[in-house]
């Protein structure tokens, strides 16, 4: 028999019957292929021993049983090695059927290796990973006989293939709301717009398209929940008449649409379409897809093993969970299938001093001119490589020297921490011009997501190697790196005016380029043990009090500009998801607006200006001019409509859809209008238009007024005047001289509302006072 | 729900309800925790200790003395509750067990029913182990209206106990769990 | 996950709620103040929840005591500040 080496890289990997795996090849000579390879595997069972016995008896007395062995194994939460029982299986589908068998016969025993995704033992046992550099001997079968992996998830610039993509995208209305008038179909510059008329047609343009271009990478728009079933529902025979899989053996898998729980949030995740030897993205199914875009979905299946159809859907957390079990794996340690490792009981005082999370401080509310805000570089997992936080490790604190045998988790961590930073460190050096800076940003936002959930994930009960005990750890080396840092900035003359969870804002007098905080970062590096990174130096930044009490500060609501002229918002009306574009839109632009100024100073020259933005906006939505997209809100529905004692909008808007037989799940999002009369939403997806005419114009006016004030609030002018000053078309002086000058105490009558009165009577005088 | 107290034998107490019967359970933990020492087991997120610290200093001058008699620890899976209960029941130190909102993670949508009422069989064995040598107190609330039929793990762990209390018209919680940001 | 212990902001909540009574009862001026005194203890959560004070009170009943003190501090600098120009007048 004939053998063949082939250089590629790996594109696609699934269950293939008693084949054992299916992987798809993009070979360095262009060819795609589909290479099979022969992948036995091993799953075990712990218990006691007469247990283990009748288990073993049961397994042998099986038509064509597995191979059994009697093992010693390594749970990570036992100080001996296990004594357990081996079954290996011959291919994946055996194990499956295997395990589901066992378990219902021995539900008592626990098992080990039993739930493990084929892509993540492969990776476990080959170092490969969704689109690695793999060398393989294959047969004349394409039988492949021994696979390599050339290079790593965690090389900085990996030789990559070059990939076909067709986009398939879709025009006009959304199917939720109408039905798309157009499809275009795009492969890198060839370009074609189809009708979608009813019928076989836009299937057969399709087929058309994969057949001329290959596409090894398919990106639709709702591609997972409506496109592609609703294309394969009008052909008779989908294998011949629209092979959207490569794979001829196989068409398209569906996993069914589901509402969960998850971090005390009703989560919804929409039905997905996985195609075989070719990758389907949903663009609008896609989790982060706005975040990073298709190379953070790829850099994501590079770094956690996972395919690349799952990566772009996943949530992170998933991700993490598939990294630990693949350094698990590798390190001989047993995957729990059933996690049952236990809290140890404690001192109920103990638990009171350490169930808490990260110091989120009170700001100083008001204007500030040259504050830096300095952050530690992924702190959380920062600590738990620093400090060795992991179930199986007694952790150390920062004061302690490094650790000498990292944990699982710091094991997993490392690499993706290092890669991420030195990924920052890079992306300043290279040119505006260069490619690769994009590309650094898109897969260094990937990173930021995994980092940032493997410490909940850590706590998360379904977790296979979290323990609440560590969880803590992390939130205590968290803190106490926060204050260390306060503590060395207050050391060092500076005024410390907010601290959120991993980030600080400090200010002095003679600091105002970035290098006047050089020193200080490098003592906090040098007492913490950890990155810590100047994430912008703001011209100036407004901290906002709560909107409910204006005397109450709160940690997130502020905005600012640095002094690169970028805005910074945090927290506003418009980085809430369920706030009206035009909103939005409005509130970013007087953000913007106001920083043209070239300095703090300056800054009450452009009140008047930004006073006529609002006035103008507001007119515009009055004479009609705002387009009914701009005025929607996307709310989220968070239980059925019965179960709401009074109805929220989203509610309203859902039981008008149910009428129109399109009723949403809890914890998807209803897009809305306000209209007059009851009951005072219209559901944007309803079949009939709305009347332009219902808008209720004055709900939009009151939503954008209060979005505005928080703009103007520093200026002094409260929503009540700003209501005035926008109606009377007054021409608004700047109040106030004294607003950027910091009190020695934190004085919050500088913020308060002012009485409409005295706004109005301060006119032209005092602007001439000002500038004069 | 006042006329539940302390047993004064080794006797398994179950109090059915919503916040009432947590609120009654951390009152008793407050008593016991003056006598000696005891062990409580959080399998529901319930056992708030601030308000227990509150009602020790109302009952004595020194609230951390008696704090000190209690242990803690919390499950969050029902695979967690079975494990923590093995393990209270293999190493028996005859000191009082309370319990708080033992069924939470059993009405968990992910356990489907057979293994729950598998895991809580085993679970309740341990308790009934444990009780032989001290008092157990244990709440628990009714099962969400998703889930009617695990109303019997109600009737299981009722089954097994010397007395219960069940509160009338207790609301069955909102399906959610609790944010784990402020 | 989910946790036992309150977070620091319902604690707040909590212990402000526990002196209903004693607020119901007091003149509606009285009330206005004492509201304050709660918007001061506000300032220093995050202070208050690092302490974790098994007794949460103490620390808010502390961080109120606090601000009035920088209030007071305030009020004498403003005071010794026109106390010199008065001073300087005559």
């Amino acid at each position: 028999m004939g053998m063949d080496e082939i250089t590629g890289w790996l594109l696609d990997m699934y269950e293939d019957g008693e084949r054992g795996l299916a992987l798809w090849l993009i070979a360095e000579d262009g060819r795609r292929l589909c290479l099979h390879q022969a992948f036995p595997l091993r799953f075990y069972a712990a218990g006691p021993a007469p247990r283990l016995r009748e288990a073993w008896q049961w397994l042998s007395a099986l038509s064509n049983p597995p191979a059994l062995a009697r093992e010693s194994r390594q749970d990570l939460f036992q100080p001996q090695s296990l004594p357990v029982l081996s079954v290996e299986a011959r291919h994946p589908a055996e194990q499956r059927a295997l395990f589901f068998k066992m378990e219902r016969a021995f539900p008592d025993l626990v098992y080990y290796d039993a739930d493990v995704q084929v892509q993540i033992r492969h990776a476990a046992l080959y170092g490969s990973f969704s689109l690695a550099h793999c060398r393989v001997s294959v047969d004349d079968q394409l039988n492949v006989k021994a696979f390599q992996t050339l290079d790593s998830p965690w090389d900085i610039d990996p030789e990559q293939p070059s990939l076909n993509v067709l986009e398939i995208n879709l025009m006009g209305d959304s199917p939720q709301h109408g039905q798309p008038a157009h499809f275009e179909l795009r492969c890198r510059s060839w370009k074609k717009v189809y009708d979608l008329v009813a019928g076989s047609a836009p299937a057969y343009w399709l087929k058309a398209a994969l057949c001329k271009f290959d596409p090894d990478i398919v990106i639709t728009d709702f591609g997972d929940t409506w496109l592609l079933e609703n294309l394969l529902a009008c052909v008779k025979d989908p294998a011949v008449e629209l092979p959207l899989s490569r794979d001829p053996a196989r068409t398209i898998h569906t996993i069914r649409e589901k509402t969960y729980f998850s971090y005390g949030q009703v989560v919804y995740r929409g039905q997905q379409v996985h195609l075989f030897g070719r990758v389907h993205i949903d663009r609008k199914n896609a989790m982060m897809w706005g975040d990073y875009g298709l190379e953070g979905i790829l850099e994501n299946a590079r770094v956690t093993a996972l395919p690349i159809q799952t990566a772009a859907r996943v949530s992170p957390g998933s991700g993490i969970s598939c990294m630990q079990m693949i350094t698990a794996l590798r390190g001989g340690i047993l995957v729990p299938w059933h996690k049952q490792q236990v809290e140890q009981p404690r001192p109920l005082i103990d638990m009171i001093h350490a169930d808490f999370g990260g110091l989120v401080y009170q700001p100083t509310v008001g204007l500030h001119r040259d504050v830096a805000a300095i952050d530690f570089v992924s702190l959380y997992p920062a600590v738990m490589v620093r400090c060795n936080i992991s179930p199986e490790k007694t952790a150390l604190s920062l004061s302690d020297p490094l650790p000498e045998d990292p944990g699982l988790v710091p094991r997993t961590l490392a690499p993706l921490l290092r890669k991420r930073v030195l990924l920052k460190q890079r992306i300043p050096d290279l040119p505006a011009w260069d490619p690769r800076r994009k590309w650094y940003k898109a897969r260094a936002a990937a990173h930021k997501w995994l980092l940032v959930v493997c410490f909940g994930y850590l706590g998360y009960k379904n977790a296979r190697f979290g323990l609440i005990g560590s969880h803590e750890a992390v939130t205590a080396g968290g803190r106490e790196a926060l204050l260390r840092a306060k503590e060395t900035a207050e050391d060092a003359g500076f005024d410390v005016l907010h601290m959120f969870v991993d980030a600080l804002w400090i200010q002095r007098k003679d600091c105002t380029q970035p290098q006047h905080f050089q020193a200080v970062q490098d003592e906090i590096t040098r007492r913490t043990g950890l990155p810590i990174a100047l994430d912008g130096l703001y011209r100036w930044v407004v901290f906002l009090p709560s909107r409910v009490d204006g005397r109450v500060p709160v940690g997130n609501r502020y905005f600012g500009v640095f002094q690169d002229g970028t805005v910074k918002v945090r927290g506003l009306d418009a980085r809430r998801h369920d706030t009206a574009p035009w909103v939005a839109e409005t509130q970013t632009a007087l953000i913007e607006y106001l920083a043209g100024a070239p300095d703090a100073d300056r800054l009450p020259e452009y009140v008047p200006g930004a006073v006529a933005l609002l006035r103008q906006a507001l007119h515009r939505l009055s004479i009609g001019l705002v387009p009914l997209e701009d005025l929607l809100t996307a709310q989220r529905l968070s239980r059925v409509p019965e179960k709401y004692s009074s109805l929220s909008p989203s509610a309203r808007a859902a039981l008008q859809l149910r009428e129109a037989g399109k009723e949403p799940s809890p914890g998807q999002r209803v897009r809305l209008l306000y209209v007059y009369g009851k009951p005072g939403v219209w559901a944007w997806d309803r079949l009939e238009p709305v009347d332009a005419k219902r808008i209720d114009l004055g709900m939009y006016r009151k939503l954008m007024l209060r979005a505005a004030a928080d703009i103007f609030q520093p200026f002094g002018i409260s929503l009540q005047a700003l209501t005035l000053m926008v109606d009377d078309h007054v021409i608004q002086a700047p109040l106030s001289p004294l607003w950027g000058i910091k009190k020695p105490w934190n004085a919050p009558e500088l913020l308060r509302p002012q009485p409409v009165e005295r706004v109005l009577q301060v006119n032209l005088s005092t602007q001439m006072a000002f500038t004069g | 729900m006042d006329a539940i107290i302390i047993p004064e034998t080794n006797q398994l107490y179950v109090v059915i309800g919503g916040h009432a019967a947590a609120d009654r359970l951390l009152d008793l933990a407050a008593r016991l925790a003056l006598r000696g020492p005891l062990l409580l087991l959080d399998c529901g997120n319930r056992a708030n200790p601030l308000p227990l610290v509150r009602e020790l200093r109302r009952l004595t001058s020194d609230p951390l003395l008696a704090l000190d008699n209690i242990r803690a620890a919390r499950a969050f899976t029902c695979f967690q509750v079975t494990a923590l209960l093995e393990q209270v029941a293999f190493f028996p130190t005859q000191q009082p067990l309370l319990i708080f909102d033992l069924l939470a993670t059993f009405y968990d949508e992910s356990v489907p029913y057979d293994e729950g009422r598998r895991v809580l069989e085993k679970s309740l064995h341990c308790i009934s182990y444990v009780r032989r040598a001290a008092p157990v107190l244990i709440s628990a609330h009714m099962p969400p209206a998703d889930f009617p039929e695990r109303r019997a793990f109600v009737e299981m762990l009722c089954g097994i106990s010397d007395q219960y209390w069940m509160e009338e018209n207790a609301v069955p919680p909102p399906p959610a769990q609790p944010a784990l940001w402020e | 996950m989910g946790r036992t212990l309150p977070s620091i902001t319902q604690s707040l909540s909590e212990e402000q709620a526990a002196f209903n009574r004693f607020r119901r009862a007091l003149r509606r001026s009285d009330q206005l103040v004492l509201d304050e005194l709660f918007v001061a203890a506000r300032q220093h959560l995050a202070a208050a929840a690092y302490s974790a004070n098994l007794l949460p009170m103490e620390t808010f009943l502390l961080a109120m005591l606090l601000e009035e003190h920088k209030e007071t501090m305030h009020l004498r600098a403003q005071m010794e500040n026109l106390q010199s120009r008065v001073d300087g007048d005559g």
